[in-house]
């Protein structure tokens, strides 16, 4: 079973509007190269730009992706 | 040669329609364009929290939101760390009257006016005080 970097690695890296996104490449480098430190402050970030908790967020994505 | 196909009781049967084979080895494969949105992501909005981070594209390119009383444009976009840039261009009016050039006649005119005023009206003053 695909882990859950590959599984978005796949995802971002196969979807055709994503290619010219830069957002979305610098999204796909920071999970290539495994910075998790710089990921969980995007994350967060997002999070309060979105108004939503960070719990609320997973479990949205859990949902998203089927995961229980 | 067809095989003919058994429709079932009743039905009889028929022979399939012989479909025109088309040459493939020529054939490119063809690309659908890209969809991309006409014009520009945005719009008319009452003040700033009228803007919902899901109204700013993520693809790099912002978007535009003038105020309904067209005092300003908010222009936002994403920032790589996952927050939003807002930047605000306020109205600069150019449509300001200009000045008209001064006439020196009509200049001299207004000064000789007022001369003759103050000298009227120190003539009544001296005429009233006797």
């Amino acid at each position: 079973m695909a882990s859950l970097q590959e599984m978005a690695i796949n995802l971002i890296s196969n979807t055709p509007r994503f290619k010219n996104n830069p957002t979305a490449l610098n999204y796909l480098a920071i999970i290539k190269d495994g910075r998790s430190e710089e990921g969980a402050r995007i994350a967060e970030n997002l999070c309060k730009t979105y108004g939503v908790s960070k719990e609320d967020a997973v479990s949205q994505a859990k949902a998203f992706f089927n995961f229980k | 040669m067809y095989p003919n196909c058994n429709l079932g009781s009743g039905y009889g049967t028929f022979t399939p329609y012989p479909f025109p084979t088309v040459p493939t080895a020529f054939q490119p494969q063809q690309q659908l364009p890209t969809y991309t949105k006409p014009g520009l992501a945005g719009r008319v909005v009452n003040k700033l929290d009228d803007i919902l981070p899901n109204e700013v594209p993520m693809d790099g390119t912002s978007s535009l939101f003038p105020l309904q009383d067209e005092s300003a444009i908010f222009v936002k976009s994403w920032n790589a760390d996952g927050t939003i840039r807002t930047v605000k261009y306020l109205r600069e009016v150019t449509d300001i009257p200009k000045k008209k050039p001064s006439d020196p006649i009509e200049e001299l005119k207004n000064y000789i006016d007022e001369r003759f005023n103050k000298l009227e009206a120190s003539y009544k003053e001296v005429m009233i005080s006797g």
